[in-house]
C-alpha cells in the first residue's frame, strides 16, 4: 500500500489533474463520425471519460 | 480514443482537403477562444488529454515527423499508453474512474452500493453520479409504432478498457438466459458525445416472435 501513491502519480491517467479550459467550436468536417451523429459543437466537456488527442495544424 | 484536428487561428483560406471524406473532427480555432494557447500547444503539436481532460502528453510533428518510422512508433506508443488505464489495486476498475466516482480506491467491481447496484454496473453503463446510485443507461425495450417491432436500448462504455464487455442476454421465461437464437441483432451503435464516455446501443428484433425479456451483463476478465 505504501507504493500506491507513487504508482498513481506515475500513471499518465493520473498525472494531470487540472482540466483544460472548456470551449465550444463547430466541427467543420461534415463527414466526421461526430457530425454524422450529432450537431453538437466540439467541446472538451463532451469528451469527458474518453482519452483524446488534439492535433494543432493548418488546413490551408 | 477520439482524435480532433484544430486549425490555427487566422490560418486561411480554408481548405477542406485536410479532412474531407475522413472520419475525424476538424474545428477552426478563433482569436477569442484561442484553444492553441489554452492547451499550451504550438503548431503541429499533438496534445493528449486524459479522461478528465487533463493534459498528459504531447508530441510535435514538425520536430518528430511521422515520415520517420521511429517517430511513428513513438507516437503510437504514446497513444496506446494514454489509452491504457491504470488499475493499481487490480480490481478491474480504472483508478481514475474509481477515484472520480467514489473519492478513493476502496471499491471493487463487485462492491454493492446502498441502491443494490454493483460498482461494475455504474462503470459499464456510464453512470454520471455513481455515489448517488443513478444508472440511466440500463436497458429499456421500445416498440416501433410503424410496425410494432421491438428494440432494446442501453448505454455501454466505449472501448474495452481492462477487458470490460457489456452483452445483452435474452429470455422467454426469466429462468434461463441466452446470447444466441433470441431473434435480435445489434442494429446500431451511436457515440453519445455527452461527456459520459458512452455509446447508445440498439438491438432490434428481426424474428416474428422475439424473446420478451432482456438483461445486460457487464463482465471483466
Amino acid at each position: 500500500m505504501r507504493l500506491l501513491p507513487f504508482l498513481l502519480a506515475a500513471s499518465p491517467w493520473a498525472r494531470a489533474q487540472t482540466p483544460v479550459a472548456d470551449f465550444s467550436i463547430p466541427d467543420e468536417n461534415s463527414t466526421s463520425l461526430r457530425r454524422r451523429v450529432t450537431a453538437i459543437p466540439v467541446s472538451p466537456r463532451n469528451y469527458l471519460h474518453q482519452v483524446t488527442a488534439w492535433y494543432f495544424g493548418h488546413e490551408n | 480514443m477520439d482524435i480532433i484536428g484544430v486549425n490555427e487561428t487566422g490560418s486561411t483560406p480554408y481548405y477542406s482537403g485536410m479532412y474531407a471524406g475522413k472520419p475525424l473532427s476538424w474545428m477552426r480555432d478563433t482569436a477569442a477562444t484561442n484553444v492553441e494557447t489554452s492547451f499550451g500547444a504550438i503548431y503541429r503539436d499533438v496534445i493528449i488529454l486524459n479522461p478528465l481532460n487533463g493534459r498528459i502528453d504531447s508530441y510535435n510533428l514538425s520536430t518528430f515527423s511521422l515520415t520517420d518510422a521511429t517517430n511513428r512508433l513513438v507516437m503510437k506508443n504514446k497513444l496506446i499508453a494514454a489509452a491504457t488505464p491504470a488499475d493499481t489495486d487490480h480490481d478491474g476498475l480504472p483508478d481514475y474512474w474509481e477515484t472520480w466516482a467514489y473519492g478513493s480506491l476502496s471499491r471493487n467491481a463487485a462492491s454493492v452500493g446502498i441502491n443494490g447496484r454493483k460498482t461494475i454496473q455504474h462503470w459499464a453503463h456510464c453512470s454520471p453520479a455513481p455515489a448517488a446510485g443513478m444508472i440511466p443507461g440500463l436497458p429499456v425495450m421500445a416498440v416501433y409504432p410503424s410496425d410494432g417491432s421491438l428494440s432494446v436500448f442501453f448505454t455501454r462504455r466505449r472501448g474495452t478498457a481492462l477487458g470490460l464487455t457489456v452483452t445483452p442476454e435474452f429470455s422467454t421465461t426469466l429462468s434461463s438466459w441466452t446470447t444466441t437464437g433470441h431473434g435480435y441483432e445489434e442494429w446500431s451503435v451511436r457515440t453519445l458525445y455527452d461527456g459520459s464516455g458512452g455509446e447508445l446501443v440498439e438491438w432490434h428484433a428481426l424474428a416474428a416472435v422475439p424473446f420478451p425479456y432482456v438483461r445486460v451483463r457487464a463482465t471483466l476478465p
